[in-house]
């Protein structure tokens, strides 16, 4: 799965990121979706297409936390941009 | 059948008033040059026409216009425009797409897809469009946002009331705002709500207003995050992702600039004066 390329991701602060469809992806999402550090870091990855268990490995390199947390975070994040059509599957 | 027939056709249902014509038009310090095809549109733009830019006719190309004849000296058009009857029928049929009906007047077809296409070229310029009311008092700018119906209109009407002759209504419903680089300023623009409230001048942004109808007044300052979430869906957002990625780094700068309110507040006089001392109260002080 990935994030659909027309998504723009903007770093509006070091606390948040923020993103916005564009193209014809903006007539099914014309909301803002703001992400903390550590779902912008999950948005991030899904730039790239990836499974949900490389999802939790690479955030489990990066972030001090379990991986109870982390695949529950990433389950969150992943139902958030699903919710709003944002994922290729 | 010509293209043309063929296309006119197509187009049964939308009434085309031919009156070609070309002039350009000076908005938000840009010069456009906009290529009529239907009556009304230069009558439309009348305040903001550089004064012998008007043509008749429709047998001048763009290029032609390179002479610098009257766009700021020596310069070509910052955007050339003109709608042909393909686009008419696409911009009806994203009428029907968002409104639920199309549109039989050619002319507001043409109105419509002139500040699209306008819209879309502003982020370039570190200009965008916004959907507010935008205001002047003792020639400072202040922004009126929120969604349709949120009362924005009748907001600065009791600003009016209360200030008369010290306030202008720059635009009340889609004006232009350029951050550069030392300096936030709002632009009207011929493009505005159905009471046709606009000037062709513009002033340094001072504050921005997010309302939100409610029985009582209460105005608070609106931390970063929520200012983001609040603009973000009053701003025009440009299909062409370049474009937007401009928009959000002018969004982000428009924040960081200027004061972002949210007003909740009924439409008694009381409303205003409460919104103009928390505006021109200064920010450190407000807390």
């Amino acid at each position: 799965m990935k994030l659909k390329e027309d998504y723009i991701i903007y770093n509006a602060s070091e606390e948040e990121l923020i993103a916005v469809a564009t193209g014809d992806e903006a007539e099914n999402f014309n909301g803002l979706l703001r992400a903390n550090k550590t779902a912008g870091a999950i948005m991030e990855y899904l730039r790239e297409d990836i499974t949900e268990d490389e999802l939790v490995g690479k955030m489990l390199d990066r972030f001090d936390a379990t991986e109870e947390e982390i695949r529950a975070g990433v389950k969150d994040v992943l139902g958030t941009l699903r919710e709003v059509g944002a994922i290729e599957e | 059948m010509s293209d043309h027939q063929t296309e006119t056709k197509r187009n049964a249902a939308i009434h085309i008033d031919h009156k070609p014509l070309s002039f350009q038009i000076r908005l938000a310090e840009l010069c456009i040059e906009i290529h009529q095809l239907n009556r009304g549109i230069r009558h439309y733009c009348r305040d903001y026409i550089i004064e012998g830019s008007v043509r008749e006719g429709d047998d001048i190309s763009a290029s032609d216009r390179i002479d610098g004849s009257s766009c700021r000296d020596d310069s070509v058009p910052d955007l050339v425009l003109g709608i042909t009857e393909a686009d008419l029928t696409e911009e009806n049929e994203r009428a029907i797409h968002y409104f639920g009906y199309g549109m039989s007047s050619a002319r507001e077809l043409e109105k419509l897809w002139l500040y699209r296409e306008i819209a879309e070229h502003l982020p370039f310029r570190d200009t965008f469009l916004m959907h507010a009311a935008a205001i002047a008092v003792d020639g400072d700018g202040y922004l009126f946002t929120g969604p349709s119906g949120t009362g924005k209109t009748t907001h600065i009407k009791l600003w009016k009331k209360l200030f008369d002759e010290r306030m202008t209504i720059i635009n009340d419903d889609k004006p232009l705002i350029r951050v550069g680089a030392d300096e936030i300023r709002i632009f009207g623009s011929p493009w505005c709500g159905k009471e046709r409230l606009n000037q062709n001048t513009s002033a340094p942004l001072a504050g921005i207003v997010c309302l939100e109808q409610a029985k009582e007044n209460r105005i608070t300052r609106l931390p970063r995050q929520a200012a983001w979430e609040r603009l973000m869906n009053q701003i025009y957002r440009s299909r062409n992702a370049e474009a937007l990625e401009r928009t959000l780094a002018l969004t982000d700068r428009l924040i960081s600039g200027v004061p972002v309110y949210l007003m909740q507040c009924n439409m008694k006089k009381d409303a205003a004066r409460m919104a103009y001392a928390a505006l021109t109260t200064p920010a450190h002080l407000y807390f």
